[in-house]
């Protein structure tokens, strides 16, 4: 995992209304914490933040330099709250780590390579974006390579498929269907106007009542 | 075109539509989706006409999901006829959808075709929408 460099401030106020003041200073309000120290409330620059995560996502180790704190500790992010129609960072929950105790993470799948069946038309369905891994930090990998060229249509790639590195632990099951390669829909038009016509006249069942009661009460 | 298989009662009150999506605001099964930028209904017609669409622009080789199902009753009254006698009978099926909340996703196509066909399907539907592709 990557490391990185982020200067934070420690903030002393706390509630929505000091929240906001940060949001349109330019800045994001910060949570960090870990299981032995007390949550310290952060304030981070909107901008370097973003500028840190482009390109190496949001999956890498960072060293918090807290301004008038010596100590500058490791953290990965735990947790990003977004505002889902402005895309703003909200808020940022920061999760300090110990470099020799493992933490558990969430990893990105990334796909490699072109599968057999995607020539016969077949499609890339995936049933895991992310696994759930547990390493010590400085070996959690940036993603998880699946390779899925020799990937027949109706095939699948399960985690217990999948070749890591002895220091990386899945904590998904084994069973688990990471991709798999589904045949292509079939779309008639003679189809779609069947499915037309019963939408049109059917009409629930409703719990509770009898079919045929319905018609009755409506003709009292 | 969609509807409930079995419900509690036959006819509901109409709600409100205030605030944003409280889920279903990110990309789930595809690479890339369809968001509401406003509130409204959207009836089941409107859904299958904008399946319709995007099934028709990608023609093989994508997968469509939508995400938002019309499980909620509007009924109307017939024309000319006067107020009171109680609430009309149900007539077309409607979801709710607030703003942030993506409606339908799509994988296995580029982006470019995803985007017209997000387009296509967005002009059968009442509101402002957006099209967005998955991050990291």
């Amino acid at each position: 995992m990557e490391i990185k460099e982020l200067k934070v401030v420690k903030r002393e106020e706390k509630g929505k209304k000091y929240a906001r003041r940060i949001r349109s200073g330019g800045g994001v309000p910060a949570v960090l914490y870990g299981h032995d120290i007390e949550a310290m409330p952060l304030a981070v620059d909107a901008g370097e933040f973003h500028r840190l995560t482009k390109g190496s996502g949001r999956h890498l180790l960072i060293k918090l330099k807290i301004a008038g704190v010596k100590q500058s500790p490791a953290a990965i992010i735990k947790a990003i709250q977004q505002d889902p129609i402005r895309d703003n960072i909200l808020h940022i929950d920061f999760l300090k780590v110990k470099m020799d105790e493992k933490i558990q993470s969430n990893v990105a799948v990334s796909i490699v390579g072109q599968a057999v069946g995607m020539a016969e038309g077949g499609i890339v369905q995936h049933g895991l974006w992310e696994l759930q891994i547990e390493a010590l930090p400085g070996d959690i990998p940036k993603n998880i390579e699946v390779d899925i060229s020799a990937l027949q249509v109706g095939e699948h790639f399960k985690i217990k498929n999948l070749i890591l590195p002895a220091d990386v632990k899945i904590l998904n099951p084994e069973d688990e269907v990471i991709v798999s390669i589904i045949p292509p829909p079939t779309f008639k038009e003679e189809e779609v106007a069947e499915l037309e016509e019963e939408g049109l006249t059917a009409e629930p069942e409703v719990v509770g009542e009898e079919a045929g009661a319905e018609d009755k009460t409506e003709t009292k | 075109m969609l509807i409930p298989k079995r419900v509690k009662h036959r006819k509901q009150q109409r709600g409100n539509r205030r605030g944003q999506s409280k889920g279903g605001t990110k990309i789930n099964f595809g690479d890339y989706g369809l968001q509401a930028l406003e509130n409204g209904w959207i009836t089941n017609r409107q859904i299958e006409a904008a399946r319709i669409a995007m099934t028709r622009y990608i023609k093989r080789g994508g997968k469509v999901w939508i995400t938002i199902f019309p499980d909620k009753p509007v009924t109307e009254k017939p024309a000319e006829t006067r107020m009171g006698s109680g609430k009309g009978s149900p007539e077309h099926w409607v979801a709710v959808v607030k703003p942030g909340r993506v409606m339908f996703e799509l994988a296995g196509v580029s982006e470019d075709i995803a985007k017209e066909a997000m387009r296509l399907a967005a002009h059968k539907l009442p509101i402002k929408t957006r099209f967005m592709a998955r991050s990291e």
